[in-house]
């Protein structure tokens, strides 16, 4: 179907999602991620990721609250869907389908 | 807590942020960008978390940002009639432009002039830099250039060896096709008993037809121009000579008196825009026939051009390494050493030809520069001309965009409708110009005789894109600031009618303009004058020879052998002494402008090689060319085939280092391996018209190489001196045609760059005084209509009509005076830059400022003194009524 087709860096951002749980925006994913992978990624980089799942309904998104360290600006929380979650159990099954099917090599 | 308050986000980039970030999203992004600020500062410091904050502003102005953010906006959109709202601009502009006639007139007219010349200017371009490039291999063809060291320098030829074709195909590996061709550029043909005369004659080899795309109407392709005495004609030479196209194929004539031809084929003509406009393409092979000396001649080149056609994959490099085994090979060993083959792509040959040669002309990129920067100079004075009228009248609007913000518009809408009035002027003066620039064109056309310029917009898209963007930029460039201004009026001030606020800012502007445009106009007319200045200093320097008046009568028996050509010489010398009108005649090789080139010495030896002109001439050379001769004798007038003695100028007397011309009677050097002895010294002159280094010259009498004669003639009765030349003429030589030329034309045509340039320069000076005075009329008029009230007012008061003019006028005159003061050194650089490379130049004079001053102010003063009469003498009683 397209549009649900998961890339990379998407299914990356969407996995940080779902740790984070109710505390996942711009910021703390972009963090995460750092934290996680060790991969510096542009918060601009991680909002289009965010837009993107949005669109494609795997993750959903409320304003959330300000706190001081935002110059008392609102935030938007992103939350994984289940249509999120289904779509990473889907990525992960085929990639164990595919590791399966390598031929094991006899050691030599 | 306190470091926040000490470093806050680069504002400027907050806002940019703010500038283009959507509403819905700024609150979201903002809020995490000083978030993550705050954290990069802690970890890595201020001007990291700025670099960092700067780079996220900038990457979030990107598509997805807008995208998610039109998706947000979930409040309903308000929707707006369009239809009715543009159908209300469309009217409301239309009925302005008929209210305001004046205005639209000023304005079309200006930019239709304006647009005019940028199409004009853009097709030139796009024909000058077209040549050649219809060749389905183009970009892989090159020429072969010459490229010489000689004492006096190098020395760049487009033209090349004529047997280097050859050499090159069975020596250069990795080329796809080579050709050689030798250009006849004016010839005759003899056909039964008539005579006839064309241009463009090209000898070419079989190949040619590899390497150029050549549309073939009828014959063997094959095998066309492989055999000597063949000729391929074009089907236009077809018709026009050989009685159509059904005839000539088959079809005999005779070429120079010299070889006759077997036709062999048909090809269509080749388009305007190449270096070979064919008329003919004879077999190479005639060549031997036709000129013998060309066969195996490596010391000296002619007309003879070699193309060469790439493989795909070939490199220049590998190219230049064979060339040097072909220079040691086949040239002799001195010349070979100063001697280097260069290859310039084809398409080059016409606009970055730099100093080589070739066939037909050359328009170089730097002139078509100088032909945009005039173009969109007169364009740029026409939109001024639309700001300023527009603004001017921008108060008379004022309440109408008031009355149009109270009932609801926004300021984006009110700017959509004063740029759909200025698209409207514009368009009005795109078709308008389309006119002007199709009558140019063909004026154009007509002026250099031929069809060259076409303008099929229609079925051309780059001139389509071309005219759609001056329709845009202008409508932009015009429209913009107008619209601005105007939709910004606040409603309640302009519904209030107090005109006289907000009149001193958009003056000031208006004035800023007004310099603009004369700073332009003038600079145009300066560089235009200095131009003219230029041309008739090279025109009116004493050249040290007459060009007037003079008849040149070339092609004189080439083919003969020398005694004929004396016996020949002598019959026509006789039928020519019995024309009336005749002062003088000469048998001679060419004009003192002309001569080929050669290299002597003197008492230094061999190695003091200097490099000059010879020419060869009887001893009426003098006379006829009005020379001087200071010491020594000339020829004597029953010289023989041959004199050994020679005259020559001042400048050879000193290069060969001998103090005096009475010293250098009698001294000896060596010219082309001859011993040359001085018998007299002429006066030095001018050998090239538009240098002021004179060359070393020698004159000698040898018959044999007399080409033609030159005849200086009274000018009174000059159509019957002619009409009597042309009867000796038959009289003598029946099978040739008479094609006499003057010598003043022959110079004229030498300063051709300049002539160009001075042509587009004055046109350009007389559209930018015309649109900038235009603009001028319309900003007075307005300022009149405005100051009506005043006038009367002042009039009653006992203002005398002088007295108001003054006030008019002074104004215009001021910003004149001012603008010339900023022009002036503008010009004077710009003068200078233009005739950079000229030797002679001539530093412009206080005279031609003074000129230029008093002509702008006259022409100005004209235009506003006119309108501004009219507005001073109107009654007061007529005036003051209107309430």
């Amino acid at each position: 179907m397209k549009g649900t087709y998961l890339g990379e860096f998407e299914e990356l951002v969407l996995l940080i999602t779902g740790i984070l749980y109710d505390n996942a925006y711009g910021v703390t994913v972009a963090k995460a991620i750092g934290n996680q992978t060790g991969r510096s990624v542009s918060l601009s980089a991680v909002h289009t990721a965010l837009y993107r799942l949005e669109e494609k309904g795997f993750v959903k998104s409320m304003l959330g609250g300000a706190t001081q360290a935002r110059g008392g600006r609102r935030k938007r929380i992103y939350v994984i869907t289940t249509a999120g979650k289904l779509a990473l159990d889907e990525v992960r099954l085929m990639r164990n389908r595919l590791w399966g099917m390598i031929p094991q090599k006899p050691a030599t | 807590m306190t470091s926040k308050h000490k470093h806050q986000p680069p504002h400027w980039a907050n806002r940019f942020l703010r500038w283009y970030c959507p509403n819905v999203l700024l609150e979201e992004i903002e809020g995490d960008l000083i978030e993550s600020f705050y954290r990069q500062l802690k970890e890595k410091g201020i001007s990291a978390a700025k670099i960092h904050y700067i780079l996220e502003v900038i990457r979030f102005c990107n598509p997805v940002t807008f995208r998610k953010a039109k998706k947000l906006n979930f409040y309903p959109h308000f929707t707006i009639n369009t239809t009715a709202m543009l159908q209300s601009f469309f009217i409301s502009s239309i009925r302005n432009l008929k209210k305001n006639k004046t205005y639209t007139v000023i304005n079309v007219s200006g930019l239709s002039l304006g647009i005019a010349s940028c199409i004009v200017i853009f097709v030139i371009a796009r024909y000058e830099t077209s040549f050649d490039d219809y060749h389905s291999k183009a970009d892989r063809i090159y020429r072969v250039n010459l490229n010489q060291k000689h004492p006096d320098g190098r020395h760049f030829n487009g033209f090349n060896f004529s047997p280097l074709a050859a050499a090159i195909r069975e020596e250069v590996t990795g080329l796809e096709a080579v050709t050689g061709v030798h250009c006849l550029w004016r010839y005759q043909i003899n056909k039964e008993n008539d005579v006839y005369e064309d241009k463009y004659a090209f000898f070419a080899d079989q190949e040619y037809f590899d390497v150029f795309d050549v549309k073939w109407i009828a014959g063997n392709q094959a095998q066309a121009l492989t055999a000597p005495n063949t000729v391929v004609v074009t089907d236009v030479f077809a018709k026009k000579f050989l009685g159509g196209m059904d005839k000539a194929l088959g079809n005999t004539f005779l070429l120079e008196n010299k070889v006759t031809l077997t036709v062999t084929g048909i090809v269509a003509a080749p388009p305007t825009n190449t270096d070979h406009p064919y008329s003919i393409l004879i077999s190479f092979p005639t060549l031997a026939d036709f000129l013998p000396e060309s066969i195996d001649n490596w010391k000296t080149v002619t007309a003879g051009a070699t193309y060469v056609v790439f493989n795909e994959d070939t490199q220049p490099d590998r190219i230049y390494a064979q060339f040097d085994k072909i220079i040691a090979k086949y040239l002799e060993k001195d010349f070979a050493r100063d001697t280097q083959f260069f290859l310039m792509a084809l398409n080059d040959n016409h606009d970055r030809n730099g100093e080589y040669n070739n066939f037909t002309y050359d328009f170089p990129v730097p002139l078509m520069i100088i032909l945009a920067i005039v173009a969109s100079m007169i364009a740029l004075i026409a939109c001024i001309n639309f700001v300023n009228l527009a603004t001017a009248q921008s108060l008379n609007r004022a309440k109408e965009v008031g009355i149009r913000k109270t009932l609801g518009s926004n300021r984006f809408q009110l700017i959509l409708q004063h740029m759909s009035e200025a698209f409207l002027i514009t368009l009005m003066a795109v078709i308008t110009g389309l006119a002007l620039a199709k009558v140019g064109m063909l004026k154009l056309n007509a002026h250099f005789d031929g069809d060259f310029l076409q303008f099929n917009f229609l079925q051309e898209p780059s001139i389509l894109l071309f005219i759609a963007g001056i329709l845009l930029f202008i409508t932009l460039l015009a429209g913009f600031y107008p619209a601005f201004i105007l939709s910004g009026y606040r409603p309640v001030w302009a519904l209030k009618s107090q005109k006289n606020s907000g009149r001193s800012k958009g003056l000031s502007l208006r004035r800023g303009l007004v310099l603009m445009q004369f700073i332009g106009a003038q600079i145009l007319i300066l560089v235009t004058i200095i131009m003219i200045n230029q041309i008739n200093h090279f025109k009116e320097r004493p050249m040290g020879f007459d060009s007037e008046a003079i008849v040149l009568l070339p092609y004189l028996m080439a083919n003969e052998k020398a005694e004929n050509k004396d016996l020949q010489n002598t019959k026509f010398g006789h039928e020519l002494q019995r024309v009336s009108g005749i002062l003088s005649y000469t048998f001679a090789y060419d004009t003192p402008i002309g001569g080929d080139r050669v290299e002597f010495y003197g008492q230094g030896g061999e190695d003091n090689k200097h490099r000059g002109t010879i020419n060869y001439g009887d001893a009426s050379y003098l006379q006829t060319f009005n020379m001087e001769l200071m010491a020594g004798r000339n020829f004597s007038p029953d010289e023989l085939q041959i004199s050994p003695e020679v005259l020559v100028n001042q400048t050879l007397v000193k290069t060969l280092g001998i103090e005096s011309p009475e010293a250098a009677i009698g001294a000896i050097y060596m010219v082309n391996g001859h011993e040359l002895r001085i018998r007299g010294v002429i006066k030095d002159f001018y050998t090239q018209p538009m240098r002021s280094k004179i060359d070393p010259f020698t004159l000698q009498y040898k018959s044999e190489k007399f080409a033609g004669a030159a005849i200086r003639i009274a000018t009174d009765h000059v159509p019957e001196t002619l009409a009597g030349i042309e009867k000796a003429w038959k009289s003598v030589f029946p099978d040739y045609l008479c094609k006499y030329t003057f010598m003043d034309e022959l110079l004229n045509r030498r300063y051709g760059f300049l002539n160009t340039m001075f042509t587009f320069l004055s046109m350009g000076a007389l559209l930018g005084i015309f649109i900038g005075c235009l603009g001028l009329y319309g900003l007075v008029s307005f300022m009149a209509i405005q100051r009506t009230k005043e006038i009367g007012i002042r009039k009653v008061l006992g203002a005398s009509v002088s007295g108001i003019l003054k006030i008019f006028t002074r104004e215009s005159l001021v910003l004149i005076l001012i603008s010339f003061v900023i022009a002036a050194p503008m010009a004077h650089l710009a003068g200078i830059a233009l005739l950079m490379e000229l030797p002679e130049r001539v530093t412009p004079g206080v005279g031609i400022f003074v000129l230029t001053l008093a002509a702008t102010l006259c022409i100005a003063g004209v235009t506003v003194g006119y309108r501004s009469f009219r507005a001073a003498s109107q009654s007061p009683v007529d005036s003051l009524r209107s309430e």
